[in-house]
């Protein structure tokens, strides 16, 4: 967490609150190019779609934990009907546990509870566990706008949604640092898209790594990218009498074992 | 100076998760030794010892997790047995109590007979303990823990205190600092003159010097409260559920609070009254060392109520009239010096997300509505625990190396209940992972939760992790893979016993 706090504390130097200056709810900084105008219209609704929809939940609540709140010392969020949300990897995109409310079940009763903590925090996060009924959404919606917290919505019902203006979802993704029978997950570089009447005509959209391999989200052209497919390498074991016998195909890479070898 | 009974049971945590004080035990949070019992004393067994280095020393320990909600529940066993002989009965801490000692003694014909009468109450109640008089509470505590307890005649707490080791100040910092000074014991700190402790240890320092001579803590504040500070909550209808008082103290504690910050006092003892339905009235003094914060004044109305639930015939269905009102108030009035707040981080709970996260817990009960706090552990499931709104969070920081643990990135979604996964290799032949893990051949398809099978396009693995071996019920044996699909998805996969599950999922 501390280096991509270091990270996006350098960004912001630089940049400074592109969206907290219009009173717009704040987002990471790599998604400021992708999110139009910068940031998120208080008391609007996001649709999070497809796959990498948990991703992008993650950083829109790490974007306002981290820039949101009262002068950008960072804003609450809200996380409903989400058992399985990824507190770890929302950290290390900058999010910061303390000011997260999780409501892991909250069953029948949700649109309660978006309601209560629509009046609290910036951002919530929430799917639905059912089809939201016309009159949850409208009493929702106008919650939302009344006291400009943004709604974001997950899960298979996202779409049902009426007056969502803002769709994000990732295409064209790949996975890099991992081979067969070798290597680790680095992070994933993919375009994330946002379209809808906020972000009109083809939409809008942004090469990123999410998650760079640090667990942040930055944009694909900062970092040098980790090799695809690393290099696979063979072990050597080397035995007391000195001839040299490769092993093809164990999972050591580009690393040399010595059995007992002096001379080595 | 005031006339203090204590009460002092030994090994409290210990004794409140049920380890007999014969049984070799030990109390633990966050794998260090909190309490121990006398036997594994015994065995050489120490305080903030590692649970290994306890184990080492005594290998038949019987291990537990600390209670605190056990705790202060089981302690008004003991405080009911005392307040049996004396009504007025505070609560220091779940394991210590004071009574005023002046009257119950005159009373009951001398402070021996009445610290043995006292002492022989608790034990029939089925409590080891020890009991003490002296002046005041810190040379009380120190007289009743000295084998089996004793009485210190009235101005001689001072020369009591005199051979006793820094340590009994709790100041580990102040201690180690004298001690290097050349000071090691209270008499030789009493002997300092007060000023120039004051100067040198600041306002804290001060304070341990007035306790060291066996004075009071606090010098008598002699201004009483003007107004009457005392708030008062009622419940139409009456109050059903312990949570709904709970909250309601949350916020009475907030108001009292505000009373007295209005007037720069604080208090160091308060009283909470809760009154049923039936007429009856529950009572009970609480101190503490700080000011009372409304969540721990909460956590002590909870502690108070299902002590009372746990009296009730029946529990479950018992009709327990319900709670009509709660009162707290506020006893020994202290002025305010003041605390330092913390400069950074601290993301202090504004009063728009408490009454937020209150509703939602009157919706969902306490443990509806959490606060995620990271913790230490190797799998992307056990780095984090949900602590209920209101709840004090474990502590200690998420140290450790923790080799083997899941390299970063962590996984964006990490599923309460994994779901299972049929992975099968090119012949369609499920894979297997042997118990020198080695794999029967390389995944080729996965198939989440009976679904669809999915080319696998890249994957890693086996990354073996044995976890608590030593420990029979929770120990298990697993093995990691990281595998990506055609389809672009990746997902972190677990085999366990020959099953494979999502153990989390990068999506």
């Amino acid at each position: 967490m501390p280096e991509a706090a270091l990270q996006n504390a350098a960004l912001d130097a630089f940049a400074p609150g592109a969206g907290s200056a219009r009173g717009l709810v704040p987002v990471l900084p790599a998604l400021r190019s992708v999110v139009p105008g910068g940031g998120l219209r208080p008391g609007s609704i996001v649709g999070l779609g497809g796959l990498g929809a948990a991703s992008l939940g993650l950083a829109l609540v790490a974007g306002v934990s981290r820039h949101g709140g009262v002068e950008g010392t960072g804003g609450w969020c809200g996380v409903v009907g989400l058992p399985d949300f990824g507190v770890a990897a929302a950290t290390a995109m900058g999010a910061a546990p303390e000011r997260l409310l999780l409501v892991d079940e909250p069953g029948g009763r949700w649109p309660d509870v978006v309601a209560a903590l629509a009046e609290a925090v910036d951002l919530i996060l929430v799917r639905p566990p059912e089809r939201p009924g016309a009159t949850a959404v409208r009493r929702l919606t106008a919650l939302a706008r009344k006291h400009g917290c943004v709604l974001t919505l997950t899960g298979a019902f996202a779409r049902d949604w009426p007056g969502t203006r803002l769709r994000l979802r990732i295409e064209d993704v790949t996975w890099h640092g991992l081979g067969h029978g070798h290597g680790r997950l680095r992070g994933r570089l993919a375009r994330v898209v946002a379209e809808g009447r906020d972000a009109p005509g083809t939409g809008r959209h942004d090469r990123l790594w999410l998650p760079a391999p640090d667990g942040a989200v930055t944009a694909a052209c900062e970092h040098v990218p980790v090799t695809s497919v690393p290099k696979r390498g063979t072990i050597t074991a080397i035995p007391r009498g000195g001839t040299v016998t490769a092993i093809p195909g164990s999972g050591f890479a580009g690393r040399a074992v010595v059995v007992g070898g002096e001379g080595a | 100076m005031t006339r203090v009974l204590v009460v002092w049971c030994p090994d409290w945590p210990a004794t409140a998760v049920g380890v007999e004080a014969a049984t070799p035990g030990v109390v633990v949070v966050q794998g260090q030794v909190a309490a121990c019992t006398a036997a594994a004393r015994a065995e050489g067994v120490r305080r903030g010892q590692r649970i290994r280095d306890a184990q080492r020393r005594c290998p038949e320990l019987v291990v537990r997790e600390r209670d605190v909600d056990a705790e202060g529940r089981l302690f008004e066993t003991v405080v009911d047995a005392v307040a049996e002989l004396t009504p007025k009965v505070e609560v220091v801490r779940p394991g210590l109590c004071a009574i005023p000692a002046r009257g119950p003694a005159r009373f009951y014909g001398g402070e021996e007979a009445l610290r043995v009468l006292v002492q022989d109450a608790v034990v029939e109640a089925g409590f080891d303990c020890g009991s003490g008089i002296a002046d005041g509470l810190f040379a009380a505590e120190l007289a009743a823990r000295g084998g089996g307890g004793a009485v210190v005649p009235s101005g001689g707490s001072a020369a009591f205190l005199a051979p006793y080791p820094l340590s009994v100040l709790g100041r580990p910092e102040l201690a180690d600092l004298l001690a290097r000074l050349g000071v090691r014991t209270l008499g030789g700190f009493a002997a300092l003159p007060s000023g120039h402790v004051a100067g040198r240890f600041g306002a804290d320092g001060a304070l341990a010097h007035r306790l060291a001579r066996g004075e009071e803590p606090r010098p008598l504040a002699p201004a009483q409260a003007a107004a009457d500070l005392s708030v008062r909550g009622d419940f139409d209808p009456p109050a059903a559920q312990a949570e709904q008082v709970v909250f309601a103290a949350k916020r009475l504690a907030g108001e009292l609070h505000e009373g007295l910050a209005e007037g720069g006092l604080t208090c160091v003892r308060l009283e909470v009254e809760v009154g049923f339905a039936d007429g009856r009235v529950l009572h009970r003094l609480w101190r503490h060392d700080g000011a009372l914060s409304t969540l721990a004044v909460a956590e002590r109305v909870r502690w108070q109520l299902s002590a009372w639930r746990d009296d009730a015939p029946g529990p479950d269905e018992a009709v327990w009239g319900g709670v009509c009102w709660l009162e707290l108030v506020p006893d020994q009035l202290v002025p305010d010096e003041g605390r330092q707040q913390a400069l950074w981080g601290q993301a202090a709970v504004t009063d728009r997300i408490a009454r937020a996260a209150d509703r939602i817990q009157t919706l969902l009960g306490h443990r509806g509505i959490t606060r995620p706090v990271l913790v230490g552990g190797r799998g992307p499931g056990e780095q984090v625990v949900r602590v209920p709104v209101g709840d004090l969070p474990p502590g200690g920081a998420p140290g450790g190396p923790w080799p083997g643990r899941v390299p970063a990135p962590a996984p964006a979604a990490v599923p309460v209940a994994p779901p299972s996964v049929d992975v099968t290799d090119a012949s369609g032949a499920p894979v297997v992972v042997s118990a020198r893990c080695t794999l029967s051949a390389p995944p080729a398809r996965i198939a989440i939760g009976g679904g669809r099978a999915v080319p696998v396009s890249a994957w890693t693995g086996p990354w073996p992790a044995d976890e608590r071996w030593w420990d029979p019920d929770r120990s298990r044996r697993r093995a990691r893979f990281q595998v990506v699909t055609a389809e672009g998805a990746a997902f972190l996969l677990a085999v366990e016993g020959g099953r494979w599950h999502v153990e989390g999922d990068y999506d």
